[in-house]
This record gives C-alpha cells, structure tokens and sequence, in this order.
C-alpha cells in the first residue's frame, strides 16, 4: 500500500523556503538589539543560615547593590540552621544552575571544600564572607579577621572585670571556623593573664533559646565569675525578660558579647551587657556583591587573600549613637541610609 | 545452713524487687533521675536552689515535656510523631504573627493552637487515611511545617508589639513568684494526661492500640478515629510548647525549636514509653524529661566543657532504650 503525502512535496519546499527566510530575516531583524542587551550576572550569595537576625541586613544589601548595579541577578539560599553539608548541596546545586558566582558564608569548613573547588573549575566565581573556608580555591575572603574579634573581646573582658577571676566561654556550634578562631583569639589575650581562669566553652548551636536558658544556667552555678564572653550571642537578640538571671546580676558578673545588632543594644543600655564588639553587617550584602561584581567585569581587578571589616565596640558611653542608628533601620530603605557605605574598589 | 538459707532468701527478694522496679516502666529512670541529682549536688553547691531547679532546670525541661506528653499518647498508641519541634516552632509563629498584627491575646493564643491541632489532623489523615508510616508521614510534615514557618515570614523573625497583649503574650514565659508559668502548666497538664490515660476508658484503649493494633479493632473500636484523636492531642500540646518558648524568648524564630523533636522523644522513651507501643505513662515522661533537664544543667554546674554534653545525653538515651529492651524481655519470661 503506497504511502499518502498529506502535503505535496513543492508545497513543502515552499513553505520550508518561506520559513527559513523568515528565520533569517527575524534574525537580522533582532541581532542589533541582541548585541545591545547588557550581559546579566546571577550572583548567588549564601548565608551560614537563613534564620539567623544578624543576616537579615546582608540580604537587604545585597539586594541594594544588585539593584544599584543594575546588571545583576541575585539569588539569596542557603540552609534554613547552620549545616554544612545542606550547604553543601546548595552549592552543588547551584553550579547546576550554572551561576556566574557565589558568595559563601560558611557553616563549616570540611563539608564545603569539594563543592567549592568544584565550582571553582566550572569557572563560577567564588568568594567567602563572614566565616572562611581557606583550605578551599576560592578567590578571597571579605570579613573580620576572627582572630582578631576575639582579641576584641578578651581585651574588654579584662577592661571591665580586671585581671584576675574566671572567664566563661560561650560560642555557637562547635564545628563554625570563624566561631573557633574567635575563641583562639580570646583564650591567646586571656592567657597573659596568670590570674585569669577559663571556664568551657559552652555551645547554644545558635539557637536563642538555648543560648538564654545556657547563660541563666552559667550566671546560677557560677556567681563568683568574673565575665562571661559570648561570641557568637544569639542569646542576646531577644527580650531582656527571657533571662531573669541577666537581670538578677546586673553587671556583677560582666558580660562581654558579640555582634552590636539593634536587639542586643537595649542589654548595654540598661548595665546588663558591658561590651558588644560587632561587624560590618550592611557590608556582608553590599560588598560582596560589589567585590563579584568588580572580579566578574574587570579581568585586571585583584583583591588581597582577606579583605578586612572594621570591628566596632558598642559600650555604655557610645550605645545611644547606635541605637540611633538601628532605629531608622527596620526597613531595607532605612538600613541602607543608616548604614550607608561606598563600595570597595579594585585593590 | 539456716544463715545461707536465710541470705539466700534474701538475695532472691532483691532479686525479685529488682526485676519488679525493672517492670515498672518509670521506677529505673526515677532512680537514675535521683542518683544523677545526688552527684550534681554534691559537685555544686548552686544545683539545689530554688532559682536553679525552678528557672532553670524546670523550665528548661517543661517545653520538652509539655510536647512530650502528646508524643507519648501518640507512642503508647502505636505511632510516631517526628513533627512535634516544627509544630512547636509554627505554632509560636503564628501566635506572634497574630499579635503583631494588633489582635487581641485570645485571638493569637487560639490561632497559634489551632494551628498546632491542625497539624496533628494533617498527621492523623496522612497515617490513618492515606495509610503512611508514622514515621515517614511526620518526617514529611516535620519539613512541611518548619517550611511554613519559614516561608511566611521568608526566615525574619517576629517580635511581639511592646502594646498590652504583647506584654501579657511574653508574661505568659514569666513567672508566676518563683514558678515559671510554663512549669506550672507543665504540671497541670501533667495532671489531666495522668488522668485521661490512666484512669478513663480513652486511656484504656490507648493502651489497647498500642498493644495490639487488630484485637482492638476486632473490639470493636474506631482505630482510625482514635489515632486521629492522638495526633491532633499532639499536635495541640506542641503548639502549648512553642506558644510557651515562643513567650519566654520574647521574638518568634522561624527555627524556634528545630531539632527539639529528638529530645521531646529521647525524654519519653528515657521515660519508659515503649519504642513498639502499648506501654508508658505520663509520670514517667515528667521524669525522663527532668532527667534530661538535670543532664544539661549538670554539664554546666560541673565546668564540663560543652563538647561532652551530646555524648553525655547520647548514652543516657541509648540505657534507657536497653533498659526498655531488657523490661520487654523480661516481662515475655514472666508471661512464660
């Protein structure tokens, strides 16, 4: 049985000669405005952990700068706790997305080095902030020195309880490398202290209510302390009331935390709190995507290994000026204007 | 010979009161609950103060009890709920959604409830209607719940208004004297679970579902409307727990009580509820709960660095759960 052609072979042709010149002409039609449309970046940036306050401003950033650049598709993920390995697949998934870069906030190190180095040769552009992973390939790392902020630290210890007494130490989860070179950097000042005593350290695993009951619990069994040194205090971003114990020793026992957000403010103002030494929270967002941005469009920009944040120190005699500052700074308008910053060029 | 008979006689009473106190599904963890406190006492001086084993020990514990003893209905039952700390956390959230909305107190503490009880449904349906193992239908809602809680605050956390309801709201995490509200409510619903699971027919055929699921329903009884009821109670008594720890911490997280699922059960089989079901009771959730509660406060007051605290909690879960091996055991030689 012979086969029926529906459509009849010169009727065919034509209309495939008819098409193809369409194509073409629609083709040449758009190509100018092809050539015209700027290229776009997607820039993934990945906080340590979605549920943590403090990182709330590095997103509303980081949204203002990729709205200031104009060029720039963000993408703000990661895992909802702190957790390597479910940032690890984010990271993975991501160079599936075919991302142009990543700006990564370490929950850990060890989980993250292969996925990182992986990106890193799929040509994606990689850099960390807040908390490093310097055994990977990435580009730089944009925070504090961590170290450093726990010298901070240690040193407003023995400013406000003297040096002599027990110092309790108390950090996130275990695992964090910025959280344990923040203890290294307090235990390093604690130590030229022969009076000086160290007690823990003691974890919350960034969670405030742990964080709340833990510091209760230490202030109870350890009255005769000479300070508590918090640095990673999640315990302090809620109420004062969540810890009757904080107010029972009202600067007995010196407190000395980290982070200066608007929530922790009210806790130095009212004697509770000695010491807040804090970071560039605003920079987190804002100037990591300009550092990508700067790395994705200029081939001759270099940046040193580690691009420092300053670490300011919130006490009783500067506390108003701060809280002055969070106050405009509950919308993404105002915190842009309150913490308003110029961006990191080339170095 | 009448001295060895009598020792003899003697060692085969304690023997037997051993074995009996193994029996009892709360009388080893009580035990252990007091010898634990004994040594803490005895390294610290600040365990047994009133401050201590009322604001911080006892409180610590309630949120994990007062969901515990929902759980525990759920286990004795047969089943499983894996979604209790993601129920905790949206039921809290919502609440303090609702208040900073500028709704009146009754009106939040209803929502954040019937949140909770209609989570516990959503649990019911997927295990009694779609016919899901417990486990695997709460370990999907556990992500589908926290998710929520995320999701409708796009991970920002919520604090209640500085306004009146908003005081009463974080009063409710206060204290009422030296008693945190939270433990007394922990004591009164304490009470009322004793009640309804040890002295009332719903009790009974709890105990009957657990114990063997296709004889109960040869009885006649409405199993799937029984397990409903238990998920739901489960359900309701999370959302009290998160509506609680959500008020003591004065600003709702969406990861308020991630995680919190793994010690509300650790203190319910700690406290005798049988991982297959049919057996348990509510004082002995009170206990494995406190004794858990002793634990952490125990690492603190004992300078014991934070490392050994997960190890510490680890082996007393992993006794308990022998210990409940051993009592199965134990109780099958008994029947003969």
């Amino acid at each position: 049985m012979p086969k029926t052609r529906l459509v009849s072979v010169p009727l065919r042709r034509r209309t495939l000669i008819r098409a193809s010149a369409l194509a073409v002409g629609a083709g040449l039609l758009a190509r100018p405005y092809v050539a015209r449309a700027a290229k776009r970046y997607t820039i993934a940036v990945i906080p340590k952990s979605l549920s943590n306050p403090a990182f709330d401003y590095a997103r509303w950033s980081a949204e203002t700068r990729a709205k200031e650049l104009g060029d720039i598709d963000l993408i703000w993920t990661g895992s909802s706790t702190a957790d390597a390995n479910i940032e690890a697949q984010t990271i993975s998934g991501l160079i599936n997305r075919h991302v142009d870069a990543m700006a990564i906030d370490a929950a850990n190190t060890e989980p993250l080095v292969a996925p990182i180095n992986e990106a890193v040769a799929k040509g994606i552009t990689v850099i960390t902030w807040d908390s490093d992973v310097p055994q990977s390939k990435r580009k730089l790392f944009y925070g504090v020195d961590s170290f450093k902020m726990g010298q901070l630290l240690g040193e407003n210890a023995i400013k406000f309880m003297g040096d002599n007494g027990t110092v309790i130490l108390v950090s996130g989860p275990p695992g964090a490398s910025n959280l344990a070179q923040r203890l290294a950097g307090v235990k390093a000042v604690l130590a030229k202290y022969p009076g000086v005593k160290t007690l823990g350290p003691y974890f919350d695993y960034d969670d405030m209510l742990k964080g709340q009951n833990l510091t209760d619990n230490l202030l109870v069994s350890h009255p005769d302390a000479g300070a508590i040194v918090n640095v990673a205090a999640v315990a302090f971003f809620g109420k004062v009331s969540a810890m009757p114990q904080v107010i029972k020793n009202k600067g007995k026992v010196k407190l000395i935390c980290s982070d200066t957000l608007a929530a922790e403010l009210p806790f130095v103002a009212d004697g509770y709190v000695q010491a807040l030494v804090g970071q560039d929270y605003w920079g987190w967002g804002y100037q990591t995507v300009s550092i990508i941005h700067n790395l994705l469009t200029n081939p001759n920009c270099h940046y040193p290994e580690l691009v420092p944040q300053g670490l300011p120190v919130v006490t009783a005699a500067n506390v108003q000026e701060w809280m002055g500052k969070w106050k405009g700074a509950t919308t993404r308008q105002g915190a842009a204007k309150a913490f308003q910053e110029a961006p990191i060029g080339c170095m | 010979m009448a001295v060895s008979t009598t020792r003899e006689s003697r060692a085969a009473g304690l023997r037997r009161l051993l074995e009996e106190a193994v029996l009892v599904p709360w009388a080893g963890v009580l035990l252990g609950l007091i010898g634990v406190c004994i040594v803490v006492a005895a390294i610290s001086p600040y365990f047994l103060t009133v401050d201590n084993i009322l604001g911080n020990v006892a409180l610590y514990f309630s949120w994990f009890a007062i969901a515990g003893f929902g759980e525990a209905l759920v286990m004795i039952g047969g089943g499983l709920d894996l979604s209790v700390g993601s129920i905790m956390g949206l039921s809290g959230m919502v609440s303090a959604l609702v208040l900073a909305s500028g709704m009146p107190l009754w009106l939040a503490l209803i929502a954040g409830l019937a949140v909770g009880a209609f989570a516990g449904a959503v649990n019911g349906f997927a295990v009694t209607r779609i016919g899901l193992n417990p486990f695997i239908a709460t370990l999907a809602t556990l992500g589908v719940f926290r998710g929520m809680a995320y999701g409708i605050v796009l991970g920002a956390a919520v604090t209640p208004p500085n306004n009146a309801a908003g005081k009463a709201f974080t009063a409710l995490g206060g204290a009422l004297g030296v008693v945190p509200v939270p433990v007394i409510v922990m004591v009164v619903l304490a009470v009322g679970m004793y009640v309804a699971l040890a002295h009332t027919p719903f009790g009974r055929h709890v105990y009957a579902l657990g114990g063997n699921e296709a004889a109960t329903r040869l009885l006649g009884l409405n199993i799937n409307r029984l397990k409903m009821i238990l998920y739901v109670l489960s359900g309701l008594t999370a959302a009290v727990g998160g509506i609680l720890l959500t008020a003591r911490a004065g600003t709702a997280l969406p990861d308020a009580a991630e995680g919190y699922e793994l010690g509300v059960i650790a203190g319910v089989i700690i406290g005798g509820v049988s991982l297959t079901g049919g057996q348990g009771t509510i004082p002995g959730v009170l206990i494995g709960a406190a004794l858990l509660g002793v634990i952490n406060n125990g690492i603190v007051l004992a300078g014991l660095a934070g490392y050994w605290q997960q190890l510490i909690i680890g082996l007393v879960i992993a006794a308990a759960a022998g210990l409940d091996v051993f009592r199965q055991r134990l109780a099958y030689l008994r029947s003969g």
